[in-house]
């Protein structure tokens, strides 16, 4: 039985889902098999993206304090969410 | 008479040498693909070959401590095998019957519209990325190799590169990049400072009149490209290339790299290390100098502490390796947080606020001697200076210089060899220190050591994270402290420098460059994203910086 989340995050790093921050969370989305969709709440023309895609992502223009919606279909949904608010709350924090 | 273009400056330095165009060829006269291969397990090949050839160079930049130039490719590799993408070419290459290499291009094309349709600037920035992603496919796909067949004195002209194009382009050895697009901030400018390539980017459309193989003059730090010089212009050129090289190599040979904001203001990134190997790593980030050389290492984690002989040994590999680049040495600094097995106890209710720094130097002299002994020795191996911990008041350094010059006295007597003048310093960390600095007279240099002034300035405890999270190392009250600080040290002309966190955050480090403190040390892994910030910067816009972060 798959298993249907979401969650909804707020972005503080300061250059939003940029270059290095989306391909972060691109490559953490990857890591799973579910089917995880993002919009951005902060705008009002916003539709939803495969958070597998960095051109997706791109698409959304998320910036500094901007509200997201992750929407997660499948075997894993609640890691994947997990995952992915864990990066968010770390501000992408890179591995040296 | 020279034609000259006004562009950017994307890189510094100067290059003379012949034209080249470097121009994808023309994409509808090759031929198209054998049908019987499955249009879509071919793009998934090109996709690999692209990647593949991305994450070697990412891998190559990332050896060599360019992470961040590194990260510019990984993300183009992500965008080369991305599942939109994917969707978008498998659209029009199956769906619409178009040829690959056309669908590609369109699929592109149509994700860049998009990109740049949306009211941020930074993503129609990058718009230009997927529009470099394609191009990268395309060439893959038609086997066209353009950056082949170059001679070392090229500058290349070309109406944009792509990043794998760039970093490309340092192997062939050519002399200079001229783009009609970009930015100074664009990936292009990133990478070719990155590696030392002159470059000018944004010269509009009328570079793409130049013909090639015509001698030209690429003076990149003004953003000129000039064609046809005069021999006039030629010997001018030549003459001010030769003076920058020099002036580097005498950089180079002193310490300090040339790193300077945008329009040349100059400043310094040093490294902070913690033990004599990672001296290395400093260097290979490029790091001019070590800011803050921690010794704790000689005395924790160990059964008795280091004898002078194996204190000269590590301070002097440090020297050696920094190879005549300032060594700035803290004394120990045991109290507070960090306490020592073989020594007694000493019972505090406020670690933090009790003997630690220099104040523990002063419990235990005998210790204190042997650490000067081994620093006067080992200040012969380079550019040696001490800075003392925790100081509070003038009487604090006095005691030190006393010790320092009772040490210097044994050590003539005994005939040992030893530097008799290394500068002395303090670190700036607590108010007292910040606020008093006039008062500490005759010291040679002083560093913030920005972690520890936060924790006494806003009496938070930096080793309890909530409160951390609260009373932040970057509050308007820090700045401002700091705003004294360096109006101090100007008037008495006192180099200061930053060794602490604040440095390692961009945003934070151009804010302390525009208060006046240009020379900042942080940990070595830092110091190509600091460098990276402060380059795309102007003077004017380091001290709004500024301004800003003293205010809320």
């Amino acid at each position: 039985m798959p298993e249907t989340h979401e969650l909804v995050l707020t972005i503080s790093h300061p250059n939003g889902l940029h270059l290095r921050p989306a391909a972060l969370f691109v490559r953490t989305a990857a890591h799973f098999h579910s089917a995880i969709t993002v919009r951005n709440l902060s705008r009002i023309e916003s539709h939803s993206v495969d958070a597998k895609s960095m051109f997706g992502l791109m698409q959304l223009g998320v910036a500094e304090g901007h509200q997201i919606e992750l929407h997660s279909i499948g075997v894993d949904a609640t890691a994947a969410l997990l995952a992915l608010q864990q990066l968010v709350a770390s501000d992408f924090e890179e591995q040296p | 008479m020279t034609r000259v273009l006004h562009g950017q400056s994307g890189a510094p330095g100067i290059a003379l040498g012949t034209t080249v165009r470097l121009e994808l060829t023309d994409l509808a006269s090759r031929a198209a693909l054998p049908v019987e291969v499955d249009v879509m397990e071919h793009f998934k090949r090109v996709q690999m070959e692209v990647v593949a050839q991305l994450q070697g160079v990412a891998r190559e930049l990332r050896d060599e401590g360019k992470r961040d130039e590194a990260a510019i490719l990984d993300a183009q590799a992500l965008l080369a095998n991305d599942v939109a993408l994917t969707e978008e070419v498998r659209r029009r290459a199956v769906d619409q019957q178009m040829p690959l290499a056309d669908a590609i291009h369109a699929a592109t094309e149509a994700m860049t519209v998009l990109l740049s349709s949306l009211d941020d600037p930074y993503l129609r920035e990058r718009a230009v990325d997927v529009l470099a992603v394609g191009k990268e496919l395309q060439q893959v796909l038609m086997g066209t190799t353009p950056v082949d067949t170059l001679l070392s004195n090229a500058i290349v002209i070309s109406h944009d590169l792509t990043p794998l194009e760039t970093t490309t382009l340092r192997k062939r050895g050519i002399a200079g990049l001229a783009t009609a697009g970009g930015t100074s901030n664009g990936h292009v400018a990133i990478l070719a400072r990155a590696l030392g390539i002159p470059a000018v980017v944004g010269l509009g459309e009328d570079l793409m009149d130049v013909p090639a193989g015509v001698p030209a003059i690429l003076a990149a730090s003004s953003g000129l490209l000039l064609i046809e010089p005069t021999a006039a212009e030629v010997t001018l050129y030549a003459a001010e290339r030769a003076a920058m090289e020099a002036t580097n190599h005498h950089r180079l040979a002193v310490g300090g790299l040339l790193d300077s904001t945008h329009d040349g203001s100059p400043f310094e990134l040093w490294a902070n290390i913690g033990d004599p190997s990672e001296a290395r790593t400093a260097l290979r980030y490029s790091a001019g100098g070590i800011g803050l050389l921690r010794t704790e290492f000689l005395l924790l984690d160990r059964m008795v502490p280091a004898s002078e002989d194996e204190q000269y040994a590590a301070y002097a590999e440090v020297l050696q390796t920094m190879a005549g680049r300032p060594v700035i040495v803290r004394t120990l600094d045991i109290g507070g947080d960090k306490r020592l097995a073989y020594l007694p106890s000493i019972n505090e209710a406020n670690p933090f606020l009790g003997t630690r720094g220099i104040r523990w130097a002063m419990r235990f002299p005998h210790i204190f001697r042997v650490q000067l002994r081994a620093l006067l020795r080992a200040g012969l191996c380079g550019d040696l200076r001490i800075m003392l911990p925790m100081v509070s008041t003038p009487a604090d350094v006095l005691w030190a210089r006393a010790e320092i010059e009772a040490v210097a006295n044994e050590l003539a007597l005994s005939g040992v060899d030893y530097r008799p003048e290394v500068p002395l310093g303090i670190m700036v960390e607590t108010p007292a220190a910040a606020i008093s600095l006039d008062r500490f007279r005759g010291i040679d240099f002083c560093s913030v050591g920005s972690n520890d002034l936060a924790q006494y300035v806003l009496a938070a405890d930096r080793t309890d994270a909530t409160l951390v999270q609260r009373y932040r190392s970057d509050d308007p009250a820090i700045f401002r402290l700091l705003r004294m600080v360096t109006a101090t040290a100007a008037r008495l002309a006192l180099p200061v420098s930053l060794c602490g966190e604040l440095a390692a955050e961009p945003q934070h480090a151009i804010a302390l460059v525009g208060l006046g403190i240009s020379t900042l040390s942080m940990l070595p892994a830092a110091i190509p994203q600091i460098r990276e910030a402060l380059q795309a910067v102007s003077l004017p816009k380091v001290k709004q910086c500024a301004a800003q972060a003293c205010e809320d």
